[in-house]
């Protein structure tokens, strides 16, 4: 199974995205994903892009960045948290 | 699990009144230097932090904002909260050219983001919970908050 490439965005790249990488990791490999993350800051979003799938972010990010964007809170605060997966895996090109 | 020293390292402020956000962080963070849980220039490192990458998040009837900023700043882990009186206007972390209207200050001092993250995960999911953000409003004494914490972080959600 091809490994998903997560790059997971927060101001500074500490507390915020370090909860949601573990709750995409948790989500998606419930749904049989097979997935890898990585975290930044919102200002170093362009020379973290290689390999990328899909960025989940708590902040804006630059737009035109060539990969798709899923802007939420939901996997910080638990609110909107099914939609908000449904919507990474149809970024993501549907279900494995 | 770090929680204990997390718990041990929390400073809880109920029924305060600021006039605005600043204000806020900037009581919160001074509080943690003089605890000795986080350097002195904390403060205006997540004064500067925020003001780039603001902390607000709107949940509902109940907002609030997690303050906080890189680990160089911070000595041990630890946390700081205020319950407010009257809500003070922070900027939206997904949105920051929206204002939202705060009643709970966090103010995060992350010192291993390993160890913090069963910790923030716990406590940012709770702010999903009315119960709990209510519990915390309705708190009168630090103690009060710190028994309402204890019981967001024994609860059931992940």
């Amino acid at each position: 199974m091809k490994k998903i490439k997560i790059l997971v965005v927060c101001g500074t790249g500490i507390a915020t995205s370090t909860v949601v990488s573990r709750k995409l990791e948790e989500k998606l490999s419930e749904r049989g994903f097979s997935v890898e993350t990585r975290q930044c800051k919102a200002a170093e979003v362009e020379r973290n892009l290689d390999g990328v799938d899909v960025i989940v972010t708590t902040t804006p990010v630059p737009e035109n960045l060539g990969v798709p964007v899923v802007r939420t809170l939901a996997f910080l605060t638990g609110v909107g948290e099914e939609e908000a997966i449904e919507e990474v895996v149809k970024k993501l090109g549907g279900e494995e | 699990m770090k929680f204990e020293e997390i718990v041990k390292n929390c400073i809880a402020f109920p029924k305060m009144h600021f006039s605005n956000a600043e204000e806020v962080i900037d009581f919160l963070s001074k509080q943690l230097t003089n605890k000795g849980i986080v350097k002195n220039e904390f403060s205006e490192a997540v004064l500067n932090r925020e003001k780039k990458y603001p902390t607000g998040l709107q949940l509902g009837d109940i907002n609030v904002a997690i303050p906080h900023t890189d680990v160089d700043h911070v000595l041990k882990s630890g946390i700081a909260i205020a319950t407010l009186t009257t809500p003070v206007f922070f900027n939206r972390m997904d949105d920051p050219s929206t204002k939202v209207p705060v009643n709970i200050v966090f103010v995060l001092a992350v010192s291993n983001p390993k160890e913090y993250v069963k910790f923030l995960s716990k406590l940012t999911t709770s702010f999903g919970k009315d119960h709990y953000m209510e519990e915390l409003l309705k708190a009168e004494d630090p103690d009060e908050i710190k028994k309402v914490l204890k019981k967001i972080l024994d609860g059931e959600e992940k």
